[in-house]
């Protein structure tokens, strides 16, 4: 094996704006401390309830 | 300013060979410069190459090595910045502190001959980020 291209660099945060953790218009993600990365938990729609 | 390419990923550690092997031996790498001093920045450096950046090794140098405190913390090493190249020190400098966040001193020599500055991680989300001027004779 050799070294290859450096492909990104991970970086923590404990926000990520919905736009760019899916596409999901609006407010903002809190990442989920359960899994240790971020997984994009969508807001409720309207009427969502949650 | 927009943001320049990631010119190379700064990597604490409290020694430079044993690094080197892990890099050479462990993940492949076969283009690994020469460890050099850089006193004014109170680290020794030895860059090993990927195909589109750089890993910078950084050891300490001297009794008031910045990366001493780091190590302290992290007795293992680990990541401690990360570089982006701006194509003006001096205007990133001026427009990074017209934005708020704090640029650490004044700019100086990095370990690619060119003008760096350091902006502090309390206005880049807990990273230490280097800007440093593109080489004028490209990469």
């Amino acid at each position: 094996m050799t070294l290859g291209r450096l492909n990104y660099v991970g970086v923590a945060t404990p926000w990520i704006p919905l736009p760019l953790a899916g596409g999901v218009r609006g407010g903002a993600v809190k990442l989920d401390p359960a899994f240790g990365h971020p997984l994009p938990r969508p807001l409720p729609q309207a009427g969502g309830g949650r | 300013m927009t943001l320049g390419r990631l010119n190379h990923v700064g990597v604490a550690t409290s020694s430079i060979e044993k690094s080197i092997a892990i890099y050479r031996d462990l993940l492949g790498a076969t283009s690994i410069g020469e460890p050099f001093d850089l006193p004014a920045q109170g680290v020794r450096v030895c860059f090993v190459d990927t195909p589109n950046s750089q890993i910078e090794l950084i050891e300490p140098l001297g009794e008031a090595s910045p990366l001493l405190g780091f190590l302290a913390k992290n007795p293992a090493g680990g990541q401690h910045h990360v570089c982006f190249e701006v194509p003006d020190i001096h205007a990133a400098k001026a427009e990074m502190e017209a934005k708020g966040a704090k640029v650490l001193g004044e700019p100086r020599i990095g370990a690619h001959g060119t003008p760096v500055i350091f902006i502090h991680p309390r206005d880049m989300g807990g990273m230490l980020v280097e800007l440093m001027e593109t080489p004028k004779d490209g990469h």
